[in-house]
Order: C-alpha cells, then structure tokens, then sequence
C-alpha cells in the first residue's frame, strides 16, 4: 500500500479555493481602480449634476455653466414678456 | 471541487459591494434632490413674508430674516441633514438680486431700467451639498469636489415685494410738489402767498 503524502488528494481543494479567491480578489481590485481613476461614477452622476443644479437654479435643464445662465432664469424679462423697444 | 457549494456566498458577496455601492449613489442623489426641494420651500417663505407690505424696506427684510431662520431651525428633516453635515444652507436674505442676474449673465435692456422694471427681487439661499462629495468603496465619488470648489447651488424665489408705507407718503408728496409746481395759482391756494410742502400730509388708503 502506497502512503506516501504526495500521492493523495488532500488539500488540494483549499488550494485551489485559494488561487480561485486571489484572482477574483485581484480582478475585483483592478476593475474598482481602473473605475476609480477613470472617474466613471464622476463621469456617469456628475454630468447630470450640473443638468439637475441649473433645473434647481434658473429651471431649465442644460449642461451650461451657471455663470452664463442669467438670461434663461424665469425672473428675466425675456422668458415673461413680449415687447416692442421703444 | 466537483460540487459547487460555495458559489453563491461568493456571488453574493460580489453583488452586495455593487449593489450596496449603486444604492448608496441613487440614496445620495435622491435625498440631496429632496433637501433642495425644502430649501426652495424655505426661500419661497421668505419671499413671501418679504412681499407683504410694512412701515420700510427694513422691517420687510426684518420679517423674511425671522421667516428663514425660525424654519431653518425647526424643519424636522432640513434641521437633520443640517445637523448631520449633509447640507449647509446660507441665507443671502431678502433684497435686490439685480446684481446677482447680471453676475449670471443676464443682459437688461435700456427699458428695462432697475427703477422701471426689475423682477429679480426677493430671498435667495445658497447650497452645499457635501452629501455627494462622498467615496464609494471601491467604486470612487460621485461628484468630484475639491474643497475649494464646493458641490452649490443657488435657490432663489422672487416675488418682488410690496411698497412700504415711506414709499407711499414719499409718493404721494411727489404728486402733491407736482400739482403745487404746476401753476402758480395753486401755490398761493387759501390766501397764503405758498403752501409748504410739509403743510400736505398724505394719508394712504391701503397702499399707493
């Protein structure tokens, strides 16, 4: 009867379970840097930021800055009033 | 190895990181949207306790400071977020805000002079929003923010305001100093070579 260690399968599982766990883990963390240094999430949430805080501000859903806005705020004669210049 | 027991903790310890990330963003965005919507309920208030008509413009601007701050302290969920870092809400208070539509852009016409025309008067409050400036783990921001350049939005109502009672007197003087000026019969009324100014007192019926 053979009994040598080397020659049975024991281990073998939690050996592979191992390798298995570091190469997800490793995946996981280099996806999750690359999506951080990317700034997806900035990318994806940020943009609609600046759309939602002119809708909050002047009520008109653009990508302008707020600083070149003032002419669309709903206070401005422009958007209430049709008149002829005297 | 042959069996796959196992396989759905792992699953599901990769799914709750993303889940727990993708809630997080979307509470984020939800609850700061929500805190913006008090906020421009608290600037309406304002607004609106400034547009009522008083003795002067000191004690309107008066009324909307005592309207702002007593919500700002006692709103259930806006005093929370405030209390919790979430929001920080600075009041401007209750005045012209021409300036503030020109600083934006806004280019009046010459008809539109401010003594004539100007409906950029009311409360206005501005917003920081460190709620989005958070980290992710592993995912990253939401919305990039140095400190320098805070995540802000400025909330406005105008709804003008009522003239005050000076205004009123100060007006119907004008009127008086016009009629007064306008023939010389009129300054001599009563037999008295000139009626003084000062001897017309305006009495206002609910506004002028």
């Amino acid at each position: 009867m053979n009994t040598c260690a080397l020659k049975n399968s024991k281990g073998q599982a939690i050996l592979e379970m191992l390798v298995v766990f570091i190469l997800i883990l490793g995946a996981w963390t280099a996806v999750s840097t690359f999506l951080r240094k990317s700034g997806t999430f900035e990318t994806v949430f940020g943009t609609p930021w600046a759309r939602l805080s002119n809708v909050v501000e002047f009520g008109v859903p653009n990508d302008k800055s707020a600083s070149t806005n003032g002419g669309i705020h709903p206070a401005y004669p422009d958007r209430h009033s049709t008149r002829i210049q005297k | 190895m042959m069996n796959e027991s196992g396989q759905g903790t792992i699953d599901f310890l990769l799914a709750t990181v993303l889940i727990v990330g993708t809630s997080a963003l979307v509470m984020a965005l939800t609850i700061a949207l929500t805190l913006t919507e008090v906020v421009q309920y608290v600037s309406f208030s304002g607004a609106r306790a400034y547009f009522a008509g008083a003795v002067n413009s000191t004690d309107q601007e008066l009324a909307a400071k005592v309207q702002v701050d007593a919500l700002l302290k006692n709103l259930p969920y806006l005093q929370g977020a405030m209390n919790s870092g979430w929001i920080k809400v600075t009041p401007r208070g209750a005045r012209n805000y021409r300036d503030y539509a020109e600083s934006r852009g806004a280019v009046f016409k010459p008809y539109d002079r401010d003594d004539v025309r100007n409906q950029f008067v009311g409360y206005q409050l501005v917003v920081d929003l460190p709620l989005l400036t958070f980290n992710i783990p592993l995912l990253g921001n939401l919305v990039q923010s140095k400190a320098d350049t805070p995540v802000q939005v400025t909330v406005s109502s105008f709804l003008l305001r009522e003239p005050t009672t000076s205004e009123c007197e100060t007006f119907n003087n004008r009127i008086y100093e016009a009629i007064i000026n306008k023939d010389t019969s009129y300054s001599s009324a009563n037999g008295k070579s000139k009626i003084t100014p000062t001897a017309f007192r305006a009495i206002n019926d609910n506004g002028c």
